[in-house]
């Protein structure tokens, strides 16, 4: 039971794609007054007794309009169905399915017969002609504007029925002669004549006005249907506005019904060729939209091919950068052992020797670690234990960082706005240390010697911004996105002129993100950077 | 007793050049006349001085710039003088650019002093490492 109605919840959810940017307030309101025009001018012309419903033309006039609509509609339906179906789901393609028999009936009963036939229609057999069609036309577009997901019985109902009453007409009317003994629908057999009777009620039969009916009735409940979706929003604009002409012209079509391919053009046959023009103009709509869609997911797609590319140039670039990371120290621990080789008795270059190669091993932890911090960090996410920690202690630690860095650098320590002596902050100590003492590296590593670091202290409004600020090269503003990136140490313009391996911002970025702030950098080429992160004041 | 060999060291590593150099200054007829850090103290060097150079061992990775480039201004300089690349780079591309601007070889980082000494002495009496 619960998974029935789970079940039956889940099918209900609208597509999004149907919708369109037109589709708000502004087409519902042209669309209620096109439906207001179309039965209003029904009615005056009821009134004044079928005039203004129906006047002749030429029958090559009629033969284009039947073509016209006809082709109109199957291209209509080829973009709903075969463009648009995929995206916008079911809606479409039971629209496409109505546009298809009404694009089938224009060309074959109005197109096609009057071509084969000598005799000129009926107008008897072309209105059951144009009670199926639009029947099953009506229920197809019925169904697919249906408020909500229709139950299987109103499909079933809407699919069989009509279509078994165009299979019925095709096995009447082609092998039964049912022209012979099907009550008439109408009086005369002529659609011309049908001018000089004046009024419908004298020509047509009740058969008609029962019959009649049923197509009227799918076609205002398609309207009715297209307004809802349309205030929900799941309905483009040409499409609302089309099925007002449809339901138009089938409403006209009640009231003074046409013949395919007779030489009378009804008020009915001109709501359909604008029908036709409105659906064809919507499927060009359609097929640019569908087209500029494409486009941009090309080049959406080729952007990301081309940062993949990106990504295996830097992956591979890696490997190597890690290598030569290793190989420098381990050369300077070569050197400074062949030197002690040689002159290890003498203490002061022995004191020398091993501090340094103290410096080239921790230089070695230290990059493993952060290998590792980066392997830890994809494997498994990251982890940070923020706690209460004196600001003066996490500086001091920075600056007493600073002053190992192999290039000197004065660091001054530069306080700002109303961060205050004592204050303390939430911090992860250890990760936060790894932060700043990255930031300080960075700093000494791209900046010429003895020019000064700056370590700045903002105070702000419960927060503490702290910012490593250098004088050195600055950083390319092409760089700019990609140095927070894992590998990303900017491009090889200076062919990785110093070292460090496109980690330590990759990390610090995170860290500093797990501590709900955001590292950033403010940079010119040729005068410096400041890299910069808050942190919450402890309570 | 052989001439003397004046050697210039560029690494801004300090603990490899200074071992380096010491190392080298040990040898009986070498002299480490400079040993910058930076590509624009080396440049300052050449450009600026009468300085005599026979080798000079240089690093590619350097912290203001490439050691390609001040090969290239060596060379310009100092026709006579030698540069021996000295470098943990492996990328194939960087070494062909350094020779292409006319470094005589090239060498890693982790060479032995031996090897590092051979070198230097060949190139001092005009011997090409690497074939042109």
């Amino acid at each position: 039971m619960g998974a029935k109605g789970h079940s039956r919840k889940s099918v209900t959810v609208e597509p999004p794609s149907l919708s369109s940017s037109l589709s708000g307030n502004s087409s519902v309101l042209v669309a209620g007054v096109l439906a207001a025009l179309v039965v209003a001018w029904a009615a005056t012309n009821l009134v004044l007794g079928g005039e203004g419903f129906a006047v002749l033309v030429s029958d090559k006039v009629v033969g284009g309009e039947e073509t016209a609509s006809a082709l109109a509609r199957l291209f209509a339906a080829l973009v709903l169905g075969l463009f648009l179906a995929d995206a916008v789901g079911w809606r479409a393609r039971w629209v496409a399915g109505g546009l298809v028999v009404l694009g089938l009936g224009h060309f074959v009963f109005g197109y096609l017969e009057p071509l084969i036939q000598e005799d000129p229609p009926e107008l008897n057999e072309s209105l059951y002609e144009s009670f199926v069609t639009q029947t099953l036309a009506c229920a197809l577009f019925m169904v697919g504007l249906f408020p909500g997901r229709p139950s299987r019985l109103v499909v079933w109902a809407a699919t069989i029925i009509p279509a078994a009453l165009v299979v019925g007409y095709v096995v009447l009317f082609e092998f039964l002669h049912a022209e012979e003994w099907m009550p008439p629908l109408a009086r005369v057999a002529s659609p011309e004549r049908t001018l000089t009777l004046g009024s419908p009620l004298g020509w047509l039969t009740p058969w008609h006005w029962a019959l009649s009916t049923l197509p009227l009735g799918l076609a205002a409940a398609a309207v009715v249907g297209a307004f809802w979706q349309s205030r929900r929003g799941l309905l483009r604009s040409w499409l609302l506005i089309a099925v007002v002409l449809l339901a138009g012209s089938v409403l006209h079509d009640y009231l003074w019904p046409s013949a395919y391919g007779g030489s009378l053009l009804t008020t009915a046959d001109a709501l359909s060729l604008v029908f036709a023009v409105v659906v064809a103009v919507g499927g060009i709509s359609e097929l640019r939209r569908v087209a500029s869609e494409r486009a941009r997911l090309l080049a959406t797609e080729r952007e990301r091919a081309r940062r993949l590319n990106e990504l295996n140039a830097l992956r591979s670039d890696f490997s190597a950068m890690i290598a030569h990371e290793l190989e420098t120290p381990i050369a300077a621990v070569r050197k400074l052992n062949e030197m002690l080789s040689v002159e290890g008795e003498e203490a002061g270059l022995r004191d020398y020797a091993t501090a340094a190669a103290e410096r080239e091993l921790d230089t070695l932890t230290n990059l493993v670690r952060d290998v590792r911090a980066v392997a830890a960090l994809e494997r498994e996410g990251f982890e940070i234990e923020a706690r209460p920690l004196r600001l003066e202690k996490l500086l001091a630690d920075a600056e007493a960082y600073a002053r190992t860095l192999p290039v000197d650098h004065p660091v001054q320590q530069i306080r700002q706005g109303g961060s205050r002596v004592g204050e303390w902050v939430l911090a992860d100590p250890k990760r936060i240390g790894q932060v700043l003492r990255n930031l300080l590296s960075n700093a000494a590593k791209y900046s010429p010697e003895d020019t000064p670091i700056e370590l700045r202290v903002i105070g702000k409004e419960g927060r503490v911004r702290i910012e490593v600020a250098d004088h050195g090269q600055g950083i390319h503003p092409d760089d700019v996105p990609r140095i927070f990136e894992k590998f990303g140490r900017g491009s090889d313009r200076e062919k990785h002129k110093a070292p460090g391996v496109g980690l330590g911002l990759y990390l610090s970025q995170r860290i500093v993100r797990s501590q709900g702030s955001e590292l950033t950098v403010q940079t010119r080429v040729g005068e410096g950077s400041v890299f910069g992160f808050e942190l919450a004041v402890a309570t | 007793m052989s001439e003397e060999i004046r050697i210039i060291v560029v690494d801004d590593h300090d603990t490899f050049r200074d071992p380096l150099a010491f190392m080298l200054e040990r040898e009986p007829n070498f002299t480490v006349v400079a040993r910058p850090r930076f590509l624009s103290e080396a440049r300052e060097i050449l450009e600026g001085t009468e300085l005599t150079v026979d080798v000079a061992i240089v690093d590619l990775n350097l912290p203001d710039g490439s050691g390609t480039d001040l090969i290239k201004d060596l060379r310009a300089s100092r026709p006579r003088a030698k540069a021996l690349v000295l470098s943990a780079i492996s990328e194939q591309r960087y070494l062909a650019e350094a020779i292409a601007a006319g470094a005589a070889g090239v060498m890693h980082k982790s060479t032995r002093m031996i090897d590092l000494v051979q070198a230097v002495r060949r190139l001092a009496v005009g011997e090409q490492l690497l074939s042109q």
